[in-house]
Parts: structure tokens; sequence; C-alpha cells
């Protein structure tokens, strides 16, 4: 991958001591922001251990890799942060984008002002992290995420310059993940007790096969055996990221996508929060899944963003009916309006809440967009012409598309989608429609 | 007057390196940059590295051909001129000396020289020659600013000095710059850097710090901290190790570890448990003393409670046991908190808990009451009788709850869908090859031959991308998750292909293009081209494994009706989950033949019979009557429980011996005569051995350079299968006659399912992905694959790599879809997977145990026996077993404890006299479901084999003790 992301921090994170009491410091920096950066929350963490703990969790998530991509592994790309709405939000995914992480600090877990609203990067570097493992428990901890006083700060007046790939299959699957948040549904709760006994049970290694959570005689377990009401958990070891964090857990709770496509594990600590998505198996990213693929057949007014840039904040929760009212937008476009505007990176979702918020990832619109090589593979077949409608009944469409050698059958009937090609007969949908599938999608709604 | 680049053009040539730096001295920053292009070229020229002549051994040298003046010269220009980007990439590095660099910094020093010297601070490795002596002079001289991050790697060198081997110890040295005491040392700490090995575990580290301390060079109590502080600042594993052995080599005070607790208990959040377990013993010190802060030490408990490591948890006890002795207005919270060690399955952790609890916790309190009982399912014996008061009395056993699991009911059925219209073909046609499922193989021919007269040439054209796949199956690079299976799938597909372009010419015109432009492609590609061509009929597997003949017959079978364009449907296709098929449907399918006047293909017909099941004898019959005549209706009668005796008249002898050997074994006996191979054979009878096996080990011996014999052991299991034939063989002249007249007398033998059942490999290489549709062939006893299975996955106990635990894998998940009383085969299988090196493999076994026990399909006494057979021969550890038990086998129903005390007992009873590690733990589950059962030990054998352990006068006779006193349902 030739294009790389540079991160340019005005200096870097750290966790120093200032007046008597220590301030974790987060250096940020967005693409998309204006470049003199603005400071987003200065306050008092109200358990400041609690939130450390997660935060080291979150950088072993964003630093562990599981499957084989040794390449570029040392290059960490750094997680956001998004402030506002009396909430902070860190996010980050693995590098091999199959484990998506987020630390919710809510409303009680801290006590300070936030001065403006926005998702940003957010530098994690390791003499940061090797302090933070040192917070103890009642002790007085202030964070500030961008500068508060730019005075303060310049001692140095060096800027941190990290460069590293471009991390499409983040970015990607920072827009998918929300796709898969929102259709998960809350499936069992553990307290801290049984959530221990049932980590006790993840097997050691790297377990090749499916495993499957199930309560049996009121004790939760994993086995590899399908159960009825089981669910399936693929590359079970991932969940040991957050085995740490069990132990001064107040609850667990297990969310699973309605197909079983994603696990997300939610550890409640007061007033933190931590969640930990898997994908359906260590060796899929979330970002490979397609999942946003026909969220974004439509395209997307380009006014839009800017609509709901001023129209929204960080972390509000998102009513699509209610932008539609204030911003005189025509309701019948704005249909499945969610799903568009998180496949390009705008909302993020809170399985707790069981709604969409408003987050604006901190890359480039188009880069975003030019993230689906399916979408534009689908697109390249409409432009050549190789998509041919045979037969439309309003509820029985068929289609001919072209592939390479062959022509692929694509049958739009009662809701249900198929295709004789490789990618569908593999996967049966379950990861997103293949290409001929959307390019027929797409003729039929332009 | 020549330029610069000339003058150094010639001084370059000339090798005059005394002349160099008089020239450089007089290039400005100007002159530098326009140099640079030049310099570059002259790289080229110079550093290229090619063929210099000829070697003595008569190949190419290579080398350079400029002298190592030359690219000295150069090197140093480097320096001097480039910027550093450039002279990193020149790999000049070697004038990185001390030596060169005194001669050249006092008149230039280049921009980039402190950040570039300071970079190897973050580098995997620093070179020897940057020590921290030159490194210090380099900063006083102002050529670079200090570095933490460098000076923490390369400070822990500085007390050595290199001596011609090895290098001498001088402490001293620390002491030549004040800063390095005041202000470097302590870079360490914050660091890390490389000191747990820069002084090969001799210790002169830890000697330095004591000494320095004793002589008030350091500061003793900041040594302590700043070391205490290292065990949780992220460091890896040996670094935090080697800080808590600096702790403990200082030998901290009582007074300087109270002044210490509040970042040692921060510890307790460590990921390593070397510093867990060294500060939980320090902490233990000062546990009774008056400053010790028990509040903090209580918030931590839970961190290390649940911990991995048994030390941990017995080390926090005992603080805990500590604590409640002294503060008794605590006693209850104590104990509470220490409840959370009962979490672990293990009866030393447990006991020690236990009797913390019941020793200071007040029986009547209702939070003790509470946390104790949240535990207390998992809580074992002894435990249970030490916290009795604290427990909810358990409710007296439930008939019906103690019973539930003994319903024989037939299970849910579920049906299999069949392709309804040409589309759904289409669609099962192009995922055939991905194993969606494992019928789709079945389904494939049976829809083809369903849907044959519809093949329009719109309809083949829909069919082709599932052409393409299949002979991309065929001839395309083998993926891992294929079978053998598929590849055959992909060239009956073919093969139905060409019969198309043989029937309709123009309809299949399309088929015909892409048949002839793959062919093309592979013919450009030079590859051979003769299995492509060659049909169905010449399929064949490389090991020559009979296994695979069945599924070719049954499509050969399909593939006759095609040819003949018969409208006959596939006995075997099944109709329901996994491969079963309805014997009214079957009926059905039969008399469809019979109406055709045809006969089914006996290949078929056998599948058929042993996938059959009948949920209403009653039904069934009636329909056979209505339906069916001749031999087939004797035939289902049969198989529905009729009387029928061998006739001659027979023409499905083989189909006769499939439905006695699946649905009527015990009259194998009057039907043996119907397979040449004895009845042993038939009904998978085999005999195994398992023990150490001795053999010798190749070995290469680097002096004697020749591969020697060693003598070695490894664990094996060996299955013996008597495959002998019951009836005389035929002689080699006769079997000749036979074939040269074409005659077939033998024929009916040859078509029989049970003359083809075998699995053969050496390298095990896509089996694995066909084990389960080998499996399906037979759903209602499938012992004969796991007999082959048994055989060649354990031979050497152990799965060996990805392929063969993925094979075992396989077998397990398809017998986890199927209910059979398992036989010998089953057993075997079952209890070696539950010793494997695999968890997953062992958790299998251990859920078809479950299930098995559930469905009264196996026998755990026979189970036990086997494990106990492997014990006894040293095969596998205990405690895999042991472990298994514990994550999930106890206490699932009365019945599952009463069978796995059947199961304990026999595999005592099999286990030698001397006990192996473990036993112990293994005692612990035996007492403990001998509690739950509430019987005592009758079993004559086992008793005597513990009578031998407990003489063995180590910890098991307090456990055996117990065990013998026995418990009845009197007492309770």
């Amino acid at each position: 991958m030739s294009d790389t992301l540079t991160y340019q921090y005005n200096q870097p994170s750290s966790l120093s001591k200032v007046n008597n009491s220590d301030e974790l410091f987060l250096a940020q920096y967005s693409e998309v922001q204006k470049k003199d950066a603005s400071c987003f929350f200065w306050g008092k963490l109200t358990d400041p251990y609690v939130v450390s703990r997660c935060l080291l969790t979150l950088s072993n998530v964003v630093k562990s890799s599981f499957s084989l991509s040794p390449f570029d592994l040392m290059m960490l790309k750094d997680p956001i942060v998004t402030a506002g709405n009396e909430k902070i939000r860190f996010e980050g995914f693995s590098h091999c984008a199959g484990v998506y992480a987020r630390v919710d600090v809510l409303g009680d877990g801290h006590d300070g002002e936030f001065l403006e609203n926005g998702t940003t990067n957010v530098d994690f570097n390791q003499p940061m992290l090797s302090a933070l493992s040192s917070v103890r428990r009642n002790e007085e901890v202030l964070l500030s995420i961008g500068k508060k006083e730019v005075t303060l700060h310049r001692e140095e007046g060096k800027v941190v310059e990290r460069k590293v790939p471009l991390p499409t299959k983040w970015i990607k699957g920072l827009t998918s993940v929300q796709v898969f948040l929102s259709e998960s549904e809350p499936a069992c709760k553990f307290n801290r007790l049984q959530a221990i006994q049932l980590f006790k049970s993840i097997p050691p290694g790297k377990p090749k096969t499916d495993y499957y959570l199930l309560v049996r005689g009121g004790k939760p377990m994993f086995s590899p055996v399908q159960a009825a009401n089981a669910i399936t958990v693929g590359g079970v070891h991932r969940l040991k990221l957050i085995e740490p964090l069990l132990l001064i857990a107040d609850q667990l709770q297990v969310f699973a996508h309605k197909n079983q496509q994603s696990t997300t594990w939610q550890v409640y600590i007061g007033a933190v929060r931590f969640s930990l998505s898997i994908s359906r198996d260590a060796w899929r990213g979330f970002s490979g899944e397609g999942a946003a693929l026909e969220s974004l057949i439509e395209d997307v007014p380009e006014n839009w963003i800017e609509l709901m840039d001023s129209y929204s904040y960080a972390n509000q929760e998102f009513n699509p009916t209610l932008l539609a009212v204030n911003e005189g937008l025509d309701l019948k476009k704005v249909e499945n309006l969610t799903g568009r505007l998180s496949a390009i990176g705008l909302l993020g979702f809170d399985l707790d809440d069981n709604n969409f918020f408003y987050r604006r990832l901190p890359f480039k619109t188009s880069r975003i967009l030019t993230l689906n090589p399916r979408l534009k593979d689908a697109e390249k077949l409409i432009a050549e012409g190789k998509v041919q409608i045979k037969s439309n009944t309003g509820n029985r469409i068929e289609a001919e598309v072209e592939g390479s050698g062959v022509h692929h059958m694509v049958l739009l009937e009662n809701g249900q989608e198929r295709c004789t090609c490789m990618w569908y007969s593999k996967n049966q949908g379950e990861r997103g429609v293949c290409k001929h599938i959307l390019a027929v999608k797409k003729l039929l709604a332009n | 007057m020549s330029t610069f680049a000339e003058q150094y053009l010639k001084l370059l040539q000339e090798q005059r390196q005394a002349d160099l730096f008089p020239l450089l001295q007089t290039l400005t920053d100007a002159e530098k940059k326009k140099f640079v292009p030049e310099l570059k070229k002259l790289d080229t020229q110079y550093f290229k590295y090619e063929i210099i002549g000829k070697s003595k051994w008569g190949g190419d040298e290579y080398g350079f051909k400029s002298t190592d003046i030359q690219r000295y010269i150069l090197n140093i220009t480097h320096f001097v001129v480039y910027n550093r980007k450039d002279f990193e990439k020149a790999n000049s590095g070697s004038v990185i000396k001390k030596k060169v660099l005194d001669t050249i910094l006092p008149w230039h020093c280049p921009t980039w020289f402190s950040d570039y010297m300071n970079s190897f601070g973050g580098n995997e490795f620093i070179p020897h020659f940057i020590d921290y002596e030159w490194y210090m002079e380099l900063v006083e001289g102002g050529y670079v600013t200090e570095s933490a991050s460098l000076i923490a790697r390369i400070l822990p060198r500085a007390i050595f000095k290199p001596l011609d081997r090895g290098q001498a110890y001088h402490p001293e040295l620390l002491a030549e710059r004040p800063v390095t005491l005041q202000k470097h040392i302590w870079y360490i700490f914050e660091h890390g850097g490389e000191v747990h090995w820069s002084d090969g575990n001799e210790q002169y580290w830890l000697k330095t710090f004591k000494d320095f301390c004793e002589r008030g060079l350091l500061e003793r109590s900041r040594v302590l901290k700043e070391a205490a502080m290292c065990f949780n600042r992220n460091f890896n594993q040996s670094l935090a190790g080697w800080f808590t052995n600096l702790l403990v080599y200082l030998e901290p005070n009582k007074a300087e570890l109270i002044k210490l607790q509040s970042i040692l208990l921060n510890t307790l959040n460590s990921p390593h448990s070397k510093p867990v377990n060294t500060v939980l013993k320090l902490l233990k010190d000062i546990a009774g003393d008056d400053g010790f802060e028990q509040d903090q030490f209580i918030e931590h408990c839970p961190l290390v409670l649940s911990s991995d490591s048994k030390t941990t948890v017995t080390n926090t006890l005992m603080i805990l046991e500590k604590l409640a002795k002294k503060h008794q207005n605590r006693r209850n919270e104590i104990s509470i908190l220490a409840s959370q060690a009962l979490i672990h399955q293990d009866d030393k952790l447990q006991v020690r808990t236990a009797k913390l609890i019941s020793k200071y916790a007040d029986s009547t309190s209702l939070d003790v009451w509470e946390a104790v009982s949240a535990y207390q399912q998992g809580l074992l014996f002894e435990a249970r009788t030490i916290l009795e008061p604290f427990l909810i009395p358990e409710a007296p056993a439930d008939d019906e709850a103690a019973h539930f699991n003994l319903t024989t009911e037939p299970a849910e059925r579920e049906p299999i869908p069949f392709p309804k219209n040409f589309d759904e073909l289409v669609y099962l046609a192009s995922q055939a090859f991905d194993q969606n499922e494992a019928y789709h193989f079945d389904l494939l021919p049976a829809a083809i031959l369903s849907f044959q007269h519809e093949m329009t040439e719109d309809n083949i054209r829909k069919l082709l991308p599932a052409f393409q796949r299949a002979f991309k199956t065929t001839t395309g690079d083998w993926v891992s998750d294929r079978g053998y299976l598929d590849s055959l799938l992909s060239k009956f597909l073919t093969s139905y292909g060409l019969l198309l372009i043989k029937f309709y010419p123009s309809a299949a015109q399309s088929f015909k293009d892409l048949y002839d432009d793959h062919l093309s492609k592979l013919k450009e590609k030079n590859q051979d081209t003769r299995w492509f061509e060659s049909g169905i009929k010449a399929w064949e597997v490389y090991t020559h494994s009979k296994g695979y003949k069945p599924h070719k017959h049954i499509l050969l079978n399909a593939f006759w009706a095609l040819e003949h364009n018969l409208q006959v449907p596939l006995l075997s296709t099944p109709t329901h989950q996994p491969s079963l098929v309805d014997v009214k449907e079957l009926i059905r399918r039969i008399s469809v033949y019979q109406s055709r006047n045809t006969r089914p293909g006996l290949m078929d017909y056998q599948v058929a019979v042993m996938r059959c099941f009948a949920d209403n004898r009653d039904e069934a019959i009636s329909l056979a009557n209505t339906l069916l005549r001749g031999e087939s209706r004797q035939l289902i009668g049969f198989i529905l429980g009729e009387d029928h005796q061998p006739a001659p008249q027979h023409h499905l002898q083989p189909v006769w011996l499939a439905a006695v050997l699946t649905h009527r074994r015990h009259l194998i006996n009057q039907w043996a005569g119907y397979s040449k191979w004895s009845e042993e054979y038939l009904l998978a009878n085999f005999s195994w051995s398992s023990y150490i096996e001795h053999y010798e080990q190749d070995r290469y011996n680097y002096q004697t350079r020749v591969n020697e014999k060693i003598p070695a052991t490894r664990e094996a299991v060996i299955v013996s299968i008597d495959k002998k034939e019951a009836t005389p063989v035929i002689s080699g002249i006769k079997s000749l006659w036979n074939k040269l007249t074409g005659n077939k007398t033998a024929a009916a033998y040859e078509e029989g399912y049970f003359d083809f059942v075998e699995l053969k490999y050496k390298y095990i290489s896509a089996e694995q992905n066909d084990i389960k549709r080998l499996i399906y062939l037979s759903p209602h006893w499938p012992e004969h694959w796991l007999m082959y299975i048994n055989k060649d996955a354990f031979r050497y106990f152990d799965l060996q790599g990805e392929n063969d635990k993925k094979l075992v894998i396989y077998a397990l998940e398809a017998l986890m879809t199927l209910k059979y009383n398992y036989g010998e085969a089953g057993h075997l299988f079952i209890a070696t997977c539950m010793l494997l090196n695999d968890k997953t493999v062992r958790l299998y076994a251990a859920e078809l145990w479950i299930k098995g026990v559930k469905e009264q399909t196996l026998n755990s006494k026979k189970l036990g026996e086997i494990i106990g057979k492997h014990e006894y021969n040293g095969l596998a550890p205990l405690k895999r077993f042991t472990d298994l038990i514990f994550s999930g086998m106890l206490h699932i129903s009365p019945v599952h404890d009463r069978e796995m005390e059947q199961l304990l007992t026999a595999c005592i009873s099999s286990m030698n006299k001397k006990p192996v590690n473990n036993t112990k733990k293994l005692l612990d589950i035996y007492l403990e479901v001998l509690a739950a059962n509430k019987q005592p030990v009758i079993d004559a054998q086992a008793s005597a084999i513990l009578t031998e352990w407990e003489k063995s006068g180590n910890s098991l006779t307090a456990v055996i003790g117990r065990i013998k006193q026995g418990f009845s349902i009197q007492k309770s």
C-alpha cells in the first residue's frame, strides 16, 4: 500500500505530575479538523484507576493481531477519541481489524469541561502507557484531550510525527462494525464471578474451531459443540484481551449479532464501560465483511455531511426524522439514512442505549468512500454494460451479469438475493452481497 | 585551478588519505550540496560488487574493484557531505567510531549527528562500539544532546572493561562522573534497557547496587522505591523479574517495606506472576504489623485471588488469615473476600479457604452466607463438608429431575429441502463444491436426475458458472478445505456436461464453448489435459483407498440413468439431517424403479438402506405392501422387523447384508454367507493395544558426520484389523481365467459396501475434508470408519499435524449429529480423544460422553477401562483427563454422576499399582462423585488398587482413607 497516513502531534501524550496531581495529557490530531488543534476535554477523572486499566486494555487490542499479517505490525495505529454530550469514548481496532474495542467514560466518570465537541486521533506512546500502568486507586488524575493552554506545553516545541501505512482496514472496520453492533441483541448477563468462571473455560492456544457460549446448570461455559440457543464465538482466544478487566468488573454483558456474525462483550466498571466486539472468525476482519455495502448503493448527497456537521455534535443521539424535518430533507430519500451515514464514518452505535450517535471519523470522507472495492467493482460492471435485467415482475427480478468467462445469474426474489458466483456460493450472503448483486441493485436504484 | 570535484577524484584515485581532511575542510555548505550528485555517482562506481576474477575452485569470484582505502575515503566524505538520509542509505556506519570521529568532529559535526546517535536508543541492537564512556564524551563535547533512553541502554555495560576474552568487572567506573550516579543510573529504572542480561547472570549489577547503597553512594530508599515501581511498568517478564530480584537482594527490612507498601500493592496489577508472588511474600512479613495498610490490601485482593497461579492464591490467603486473626471486627469482611478463592477447582485451595471462613466468619451472617453459597455448585467434597454451616441445604434429589435425560423418544427430525425448480438446482450446483452442507454431494446428482428433461439452451447457460467451478476444481490448484470427494463430484458434473453435448448439441453449445476454452487454456499452459478429459469413470484417488468407491458407485449409478435418459430417483439421497432417508420415501423411490422395470444401483441401494429410518413402522409396512413387490418388499419388511431368511434367489445380497449390519446385527451369523469377509470383520471387531514403543531414531552426528541410530521411545496405539476372507480365496489361475473369460461370479461381492469401507493413507492429505461424508454413508453404524481412524490417526497417540487434528475433530462433529449405540471402535475413539493433546478434541469427547449417557448409547465402564489402560501405559498426562472432568463433566445430572462413578471405578481398576502424577486429583474427583452418589467403593479390583496406592505413602493416604470410609444413603 503506497498511501500513508501521517499523524502529526504537537507533542507526545504523557502522564506527568503537575501541581501534586497527575495529569494525563493526550495529544490529538485530526485530518479533517483545523490544524491548530484545540482542547476537547479538560477535567478530573472520577476513577482514574479504572480508566487507565481500560486504556491499557485498549492499547493491547490496538497492538494485537490475530491473523497472519506480520507486515507493518510495528506500525501502531492510534486510537480515536470522541468527546461530547457528557461522554468520552475511546475506540480502536486490532491490526487484523477483527477485534473492535471501545472505552466509554460516561457522565459520572468525569468531572470537567467539554471545551469542544469532536473526534480525533490520540497519541498512545509507550512511555505514556507505562506510566498509565502505575496509576493507583484513589489517585487524582486530570485528563486533558488536546491542549488547553497552548503556552503550557510549548517546552520542546517539536512536532511528533508518525507515519503509518494508511490504515484502510481500520477505517473500513470502523465504518462496518457499527452495522454489526446495530444488528446485535443482548444475549446474557454475568456477574463478576460467573464472568471469571466463563473465561477460565477458554481453551489454551489458538483454537481454530468455533466455540459456543452456553449456560449449563447455571454455569456459563465455552464448548466446541453447538447447542440450541448457544452463541457462536469464532477465534475465542481473542477474548483473553479483556480477561484482566473482569477482575475489577461489576458485570459482563454479551450481545450477539442476529446472524451470529459477531459478538460484543461489554464490561461494566462503575461509570466506565469497555466493549470488545469480535468478528465471526479470527481470520476475518470486520473490514472485509461488506456489511455496509448495501447502504452505499445510493450515493450520499454531498451536502448531507455539511448538514450533519452543523446539525449534530459529538456523541449526540442520532435521530433521522428530526434531521429530515429540521433540514427539510425529503423523508423518502432518507430511507436507511443511518446505515448510509455510518458507512461513511459519521455514526457510531451504542449498544446500551440501542441507538446511533454522531461521531465523525477523523479521516477524509473521500478516503472512506474509496475503501469499498466491491462497490467500485459493481460500478465498473454497470459502466461497462455488463448488467442485464432479464425480467422484472416486482417481487422477482432476474438478471444476468457478465463474470469472467461466464454469465452469472442474479435472482432477487421475496427479499432474498442469490448469485451463482463463487463469493455468494461460498458465503451464502453472510459476508455481504457480491459485486454482481450489488451492481444489479445499484442499477435498479438509479 | 581545478574544481573541487576534480581534486577529489584525483585524491581518491591516488588514495591520498592524508590529504582528505584538508580538502574537505575547504568545502562550504553550498559546495557540499553541489557535490552530492557527484559523490553518489562515485558511490555507484566504487561500491559496485561484481565479478573480479576466477576463484581457486574455478567459479567466479565476487568483490569490489575499489581498494579498502578508497572506500574508507568515501565513507568519511559521506559523513561530512551527506544529509542523514543519504548517509544512512550509503551504509557508511563504519565511520561511527571513537577513533575516527575524534579526528573529524572538532572541525565538522553534521547537524543530524545528535539525532542520529540518539536514534540507536530505539533500535533493537546497539553497536558495541557505542559505549557510555564515549557517548558521555560526545555529550560533554557538545556534539550530542543527552538521550535518556539511549543512556538507559548503554549504561548497563558501563561497569565492565573488555578483556581479550570476556570482560572485567569495574563498578568504580560509575563513580567517574557525578552525573552518572545522580541522574543517569535512574534512567535504567525508568526505561528498562538490558540490565537483566548485561552481566550474564553473574549478579554484578545486583552486587553493584547493594555495594553502592552500603557505601552511601546511592540512596538506598530510592533504589528500593524505584525497583518496586519497575514491577508494574509494562516491562517484559524477564526485566520485571530482574527488578524483583534486585529488591529481594537488597533485603528490605520491615520498616522499609511498610514505607514501600502502597507501591508494592500496585504491583498486584502486574501481568507477571514472579513480581506478584514476591510482593505477596514480602507483604506476608508485614501483614501482622501495625503500619500495614489493610484497607488497601483488601481492595487489591480480588486481583490475586482469582489468579491462575496457585502460589499467588495461597500467599494471599495466608495474608488474609493473618489479618483475620488480628482484626476481630473485620473477620466477616475478610471471609467474604477470601470466599473468592473458592472459584478454583482445586482441593487444597478450597480447603484452605474453607478453613479460614469456618474459623473466622460468623455463620449467622447473611452476607457471608450469600458470598459462600455463590460458589456452592463448584465446591469439592472436603471444602463443602467444612463449609456446611454456610451453605443452603441441598434439596433432596427430585426423582423426575434424576430421570429427565432418560427419554428415548425419536428426536425432532429436520428435513433436507430438495430443489423445487430449475433455479434452485442452479444455485445448488454452483455451491456444490463448497461443502456448505455435507449432503450437497448427494443432492446434486439427484437433482440433476430430477431435472434432466429441462435442459434447454437457457437453462444450460444458467448452469455454466457451476460447470466452470467444476473445471477449476478438477484442474486448478488444490485448496486446503477441498476433499477428494469434491474432485469426484466435479468430474461427475463435467461428464454430465459432455453428455449434454451428445444429447442436445445445439442447446449445449455454450457448454461446449466453455469446455473448449478451458481445454485450450490448459494446453496453452502446457498442462496435461488427460485428467481433465478422462470422465468420471476413470476417477481414482492416488492412495487407492477403496473407501471412496461407494460414493463413486452412486455417482456412476446416477450417470448410468442419465446416459439412458431414465427418469428415476437415487435411493440414497438423504431426506433428513444429517444424512438420513425416511423409509417411506425409500419405498416410494424403489417403487418408481419397479414401475419402470429397472433395477436400482446396488451401491445406491445399500447406502439408502444404511441411511434409512422408520418413525412409524406400521405406516411404513402398509405403504410397502401397497407399492412394493418381490425381494425389495421383503427387504423393507426385514428392516422394519419382519422375519426373513437368506435365500438363493436373492439378487440383492449386498443390500441384505447392509440391512442386517445396520438394523439387525444380532442376526449376522445367519447372513454372514452374503459376504466373503469374516463375521468378526463385518461386525467391526478388532484388537488393539497401547504401549510405549521402543524404536531407533536417526540422528546426525556432527563429529563423525554420519546419521546414527539412537534408541528412542514413542507412544503408540496399535489397532489390528483382521480383514480375513471367510470363503476360500479364488486361486490366482482361476481368477485369471475368470478375467479372461469375462466370468463375473464374484461380482456381487465386489459391489458390497463392506468390501470397500476403509480409510487408507500414509500421510493425510485431504481425507479430513471427506470424513464427514464418509461417516454419513452409514449414519446408524459408522464403526468401520472409526476403526480406521483409530488405526491411523492414533498410531503415535497424540495428533501430529493440523490435518490429523481436523480429521478427528470433523469425525467428532459428525458423531455429535448421530445417535447410535457405540461399539468397540466408538468407545476406543471417544476414550482416546479424552486424553489427546488438543483441548478442543478433549472437550468434544466430553460432550459426546454427556450426550451418550443421556441417550444411553455408550458404556461408561468401557470408556473408563480404555482410559485406565492408556494411563497404565503412560500414554498421556493424567492431568488432561482430570482437568477435562473439572471443566464440565461433573454434576451434569444424577445419572451422569452415576455413570461418572462407573467410569472412574473402571479407570482406577485398570491403572498401574504405582500411582502416576496427578492421581490425587483423580481421587479428589472420585471422592466427589462417590459423595454425590452416596456410594461406597464396591468394586474389588478398584479397592485393591486403592490399597496399593495408599501404601505408596504420599499425599494420597488421606483421600483414600476418606474414600474407603464410604458414603451411604442412610447417613444423609
